[in-house]
């Protein structure tokens, strides 16, 4: 039996759908069978950053009306063997074509055959929110270092609450390591303090991220990327493995309160 | 209904029960006995002092004061204060008397309002989400920026205030506003109301704060737990 995941924000341009993408890919590297849900009705992107877009034929109203089985409409990476696939959204309806109730029974369908389904949630708190949502086991809220976004992952968290989602974790995207050291970006502490929620992991602002997302190819995949290697640790803590908060850059003393922060001192 | 046999107050020293002068020791015994009963463990770990105001005790109702309220769960008696013969504006100094270096005034409790019922929310109060209650509410958790909560009556935060809030929203001038981190958006008390201001000029203490009404105007002071407990009782 799997476990689905919903990857939330409230702000769009957060980074929901590259977190999703990264981490559903990270966790099929690690040999986890993996669907990745599109939940955007109408404004799909999942599959365009995965690169899979081309080979889309059925998507998820298709499965939802029953125009197709679903093992018709995934798409199966072929990078990742048997291990990643991909629900695709409708690109032509809007988020009223589908209802909770069916996307409850859809993630529940795929449940029983993959580990983890993580389901790409649209911005907003509306019908498309509540789609996501309503078939999730627990819930990963994307923010970045933004007032305006830790406000509506506050507002997403207590929708989540309210919908007695118990399992909430918070990933902080799209940090700049220079900025926060000069006190001119909140730092996880500031976003910690006011959202009270589990750290799940914080992800370094990378330029590699844009060129790979352009590319369809996850920066999971470049062993280079700062981001890259953020995603992997949060994939594997997504498992329940201890991993310890990586430094945001080579600089002792902020990382050395961080990890001291979350119990992994040193 | 409020029976004054036995009162009690709570002071940064611990927890004050005050006897009255009048009524038969008795009497006293058994209001205290109900009382502590009722309480449920409230006082867990309460440091007791007795304030016996003119009534002398003598040694055997000491004994039994002692007994009744160290048999009580986490409750120990500390002393006894004002245990002789004196007249009562000297009863009223006697939290100064236990440790004169501290600033024990006590807060006018605004009586008046305490007749109406009370909300204890157990949670965080998140961005979007709002209270609306027709007395007084306790909130044992953060208020964040973006939740808001009208109160007619007090308001008490054991956490963060970072929200909106209106106290005395039903025009109690006495109504205020208390928080472990006292920070709001925006402060409303009856008819007044205040904001935190644009630039910095107003850091956070770090401490307990309380905002009431003075002159029409909100006045932030501070306030301390033991203080915070005794407007919440």
């Amino acid at each position: 039996m799997g476990e689905v995941i919903v990857v939330t924000s409230g702000k769009g341009g957060v980074g929901k759908t590259t977190a999703a993408a990264n981490l559903g890919t990270a966790l099929a590297l690690n040999e986890h069978r993996v669907v990745l849900l599109d939940a955007d009705i109408g404004l799909r992107n999942l599959d365009v950053v995965m690169g899979l877009e081309n080979r889309i034929v059925f998507d998820l109203i298709d499965v939802s009306t029953g125009v197709c089985r679903l093992k018709q409409a995934l798409i199966r990476d072929k990078r990742f063997n048997e291990h990643l696939f991909l629900l695709p959204a409708a690109q032509t309806r809007d988020k009223t074509a589908v209802t909770p109730e069916q996307m409850k029974a859809i993630t529940d369908e795929i449940k029983a055959d993959y580990d983890y389904i993580l389901v790409d949630s649209p911005a907003g708190i509306e019908q498309g929110f509540r789609n996501a949502i309503a078939g999730a086991d627990r819930a990963i809220v994307v923010t970045t270092p933004e007032v305006s976004a830790v406000r509506d992952a506050d507002r997403i968290i207590g929708l989540l609450e309210a919908s007695e989602m118990t399992e909430v974790q918070l990933l902080i995207n799209r940090i700049r390591p220079g900025m926060v050291k000069r006190g001119d970006m909140m730092d996880i502490d500031d976003i910690i303090d006011i959202l009270a929620v589990d750290l799940i992991g914080a992800v370094p602002e990378d330029d590699r991220m844009l060129v790979a997302t352009n590319r369809g190819e996850p920066t999971v995949l470049d062993g280079m990327s700062r981001s890259g290697r953020a995603f992997r640790n949060i994939a594997r803590r997504i498992v329940g493995e201890q991993v310890p908060l990586m430094p945001l850059e080579a600089e002792t003393g902020f990382m050395a309160r961080v990890r001291h922060m979350f119990g992994f001192g040193s | 209904m409020i029976n004054k046999e036995a009162v009690f107050k709570g002071t940064r020293d611990g927890l004050l029960i005050v006897l009255d002068d009048e009524c038969d020791f008795k009497q006293v015994l058994s209001n205290l006995k109900t009382k502590l009963q009722a309480a449920h463990g409230f006082f867990q770990g309460a440091q007791v002092i007795v304030d016996s105001g003119t009534r002398q005790l003598t040694t055997r109702q000491r004994k039994s004061l002692a007994r009744l309220i160290n048999g009580q769960a986490g409750l120990t008696l500390k002393g006894f204060a004002n245990d002789k013969p004196a007249d009562k504006d000297e009863k009223k100094t006697v939290a100064k008397k236990i440790k004169p270096e501290q600033n024990m005034q006590p807060t006018p409790c605004p009586g008046q309002a305490s007749e109406l019922p009370v909300m204890f929310i157990d949670r965080n109060l998140r961005c979007g989400q709002q209270v609306n209650f027709a007395g007084h509410v306790v909130i044992t958790g953060d208020v964040n920026p973006g939740a808001e909560i009208i109160a007619e009556g007090n308001i008490v935060v054991i956490g963060a205030l970072r929200g909106l809030v209106h106290a005395g929203a039903g025009g109690d001038q006495e109504a205020f506003v208390a928080a472990f981190r006292l920070e709001p958006s925006q402060l409303r008390i009856a008819g007044a109301f205040t904001r935190s201001p644009d630039d910095e000029s107003r850091q956070f203490s770090g401490q307990p704060e309380i905002a009431r009404l003075q002159d029409g105007q909100v006045v932030v002071g501070k306030n301390d737990t033991n203080q915070m407990l005794s407007l919440v009782r």
